[in-house]
């Protein structure tokens, strides 16, 4: 199914839905409550406005975003993909930009605490948190990045989990755990220009594979 | 004329109608550090700097390294590191003499630092540990007795001097601290920006104060405290975790009496000894200033799950049933206010000049509140009459200064600090003054009459006559009753944390 810049997008957001977004803008602030696809032709831009452009809070929903420009949006987590419950979340080929958090939030691209999210050649930049411009890996949460540029820093603490393979990071990458927990980063591949700093107190465990 | 050149206040600041303590005002003073260094300089008789002269003829480092035998007076009810390691942040509590390294001559003197020094750990040997300690702008080394050095959370960062620990000391608060017949009103945010800490601490007091009841647990036998709080290990399920904290709270040198960040004098302290316990957990006060999700810091509470409520499909009339729902199934609730308003439209450009050319104005841009500023990238005017067309400022996050830019603008130019606009039309162009409409943004107060201040975490107390009653963990500017339209004109985000069920005896 394919819908116009403008059209109402979250009623077509039903479950197993495979929807296709012609170029412009569509309004984001998506709260999925089901499993879909959001699919992208070529200027298809995703857009909040003081909120997150995707935040999930429902479990077990898959969830695929392909080929968007997802922008514009706020949240707490964070403005661009937010994710807060044990469901999986996979952008590939997207471009991730103009979010920030708000308050003392995490981040201003993508932020989890639980569940999964998976990265395929997707583009960060221009994004503004409190704790990461573009990524902070929270919690339990795990995130598994291929072929990604991000143009600025990460953050992962607690027990989360980070792979990147093939992957440069521009800004820091900043780990730090907790007393009762460490995060697991592997970078298979993976230039970190602005330098990874590792909690001296409380470190992650870190594996840099070449 | 409303000026905007005031600071905005810190989070101890009471209005005045809530202003009670004298030591309110020491309270508000932003932290100097020139206290240890007075200690210090005074005990060697002369200034910093002046410390390869008080190098004694005899002193003996490794003596000193090495201990003289002598039982060192041990203060009890102090948190004590199970092991000794590098990069362990803590504090000197006891009478601490430090043989204090000069890099600069590579001698040592002895001084005598302020009690509740903070200290960073760099390597034991003997009964001595080395340390890293600060010294007015300085951070120094130097050794002390293995028995002084207690462990703490890391010191907030210092905003004024990028990589050094600030002057705060860490002060004993005696007596139980652990909460009884908790409220929200207890948690009072201090000098870190932890308001998704202490609003969810204020949010589950108001709701379940049970749970702060038993999450904190005074062992008098000890001095010290077990602050239970959950990390969840897999799905459904939060695991008890159980931090150990002494009473000792981060303070200013000079005013000892006063928590410098959660806590009021007068107030239950409670909530300074959960805020250090979950900066002891996570990594430091530091960290805990780094910023955090309210959603979350709940879950860590509570043990239950939170979800986000979504106000953006909230209709004025949902409002109050939703919160009488969620108050009746015992669930805590907190919620943020929107980052910015956007201003009514105002027309404050006067002619300047420009006779010969295009006309020039200049402006003094007017708010609503003193505090509030604009937000770069959002200053547009325009000509209502059309000639002078539209001008937009460049600036973005962070500038104090950006131009105007427009087809019709010559040049022009916004100072967000000052509040003030110039402006220079094109040769011909002469809108009228009064024309010129301007609109933007603005952070602040964005609530003047309910006092709702952007951007900012808050703690929901209570509904009663058709009307929202949330706190301000900043323990003082309080909001206002709010209508379920005006909440949902200044409020953008909303979690609800579910406790688990309270465990009776016999189940």
């Amino acid at each position: 199914m394919g819908i116009e810049s403008g059209a109402a997008l979250e009623p077509l957001l039903i479950a197993g839905a495979e929807v296709w977004l012609g170029a412009g803008v569509h309004a984001g602030g998506l709260r999925p409550t089901a499993s879909w696809s959001l699919l992208g032709e070529p200027g298809a831009v995703l857009r909040a406005s003081g909120q997150p452009v995707v935040q999930v809070d429902a479990d077990d929903l898959d969830l695929r975003l392909e080929d968007l420009e997802i922008t514009g949006g706020t949240g707490e987590m964070a403005g661009g993909v937010a994710l807060a419950a044990w469901s999986r979340v996979l952008l590939r080929r997207c471009r991730i930009h103009g979010c920030r958090s708000k308050r003392e939030g995490m981040a201003g691209g993508v932020a989890l605490r639980r569940g999964e999210i998976r990265m395929e050649e997707c583009r960060f930049w221009g994004n503004a948190g409190r704790l990461a411009s573009d990524m902070v890996v929270s919690g339990i949460g795990k995130v598994y990045a291929v072929g990604c540029h991000f143009a600025g820093d990460i953050r992962v603490r607690e027990g989360a989990s980070l792979t990147l393979i093939g992957c440069t990071v521009e800004g820091g990458l900043w780990a730090w755990g907790s007393t009762t927990r460490r995060p697991n980063i592997l970078l298979r591949r993976t230039e970190v220009l602005g330098g990874i700093q590792n909690d001296a107190a409380l470190p992650a465990l870190i594996e840099v594979e070449p | 004329m409303l000026t905007h050149q005031a600071p905005r206040p810190n989070r101890k600041q009471k209005t005045a109608e809530e202003e009670s303590s004298p030591q309110r005002a020491d309270a508000q003073k932003r932290l100097g550090n020139s206290a240890l260094a007075e200690k210090i300089s005074g005990k060697m008789g002369g200034k910093q700097g002046d410390q390869g002269a008080q190098q004694g003829a005899g002193f003996d480092l490794d003596a000193w390294v090495q201990g003289d035998g002598k039982e060192e007076a041990v203060v009890d009810g102090v948190s004590r590191p199970d092991a000794m390691r590098k990069g362990l942040q803590g504090a000197l509590i006891g009478a601490a003499q430090i043989g204090l390294e000069s890099a600069a001559t590579g001698g040592t003197t002895v001084a005598t630092v302020a009690e509740g020094t903070a200290a960073e750990l760099l390597k034991t040997s003997g009964d001595r540990v080395q340390v890293r300690v600060r010294v007015g702008e300085e951070q120094k080394t130097g050794w002390v007795a293995k028995a002084l050095f207690s462990d703490q959370p890391a010191m907030a960062k210092d905003e004024e001097h990028a990589g050094l620990r600030s002057d705060y000391v860490f002060s004993k608060f005696e007596g139980d601290l652990s909460p009884k017949n908790p409220t929200g009103k207890d948690a009072n945010q201090g000098f870190l920006g932890n308001c998704f800490l202490i609003g969810s601490m204020a949010a589950v007091a108001n709701t379940a104060p049970h749970i702060i009841e038993e999450m904190v647990k005074y062992d008098a036998s000890k001095g010290t405290y077990s602050v239970r709080f959950y990390e969840e290990s897999g799905r459904g399920k939060f695991s008890p975790v159980f931090i150990e904290v002494d009473s000792w709270l981060p303070t200013s040198a000079d005013n000892r009496k006063d928590p410098s960040f959660a806590g009021d004098p007068g107030t239950p302290l409670w909530s300074a000894i959960v805020e250090k316990a979950y900066a002891k957990w996570k990594g430091g006060y530091d960290a805990l200033g780094d910023g955090g999700v309210g959603s979350e810091a709940m879950e860590e509470i509570t043990g239950g799950r939170s979800t986000d409520g979504d106000l953006s499909r909230m209709k004025e009339t949902d409002v109050i049933p939703y919160f009488e729902a969620a108050q009746k199934a015992g669930k805590v609730i907190y919620t943020g206010s929107k980052d910015g308003r956007r201003s009514e439209a105002q027309a404050p450009f006067k002619e300047s000049g420009g006779a010969d050319s295009g006309a020039k104005f200049s402006a003094d841009i007017q708010h609503t509140h003193e505090w509030n500023e604009i937000v770069p990238g959002s200053f547009r005017v325009q000509d209502r009459k059309g000639p002078g067309g539209s001008a937009q400022d460049t600036g973005k996050e962070g500038d104090a200064q950006a131009k105007l830019r427009g087809l019709q603008v010559a040049s022009g130019s916004i100072d967000y600090k000052g509040n003030k606009a110039e402006l220079a039309f094109k040769k011909g162009i002469r809108p009228a003054a009064n024309d010129l409409e301007v609109l933007f943004q603005y952070h602040g107060v964005i609530d003047t009459e309910k006092f709702v201040i952007a951007n900012h975490a808050y703690a929901f107390e209570s509904v009663k006559d058709g009307m929202i009653q949330l706190y301000n963990p900043w323990g003082s500017w309080q909001p206002k009753p709010l209508t379920p339209a005006e909440f949902l004109a200044s409020y953008d985000s909303l979690s609800v944390n579910q406790p688990p069920e309270r465990k009776t005896a016999g189940k």
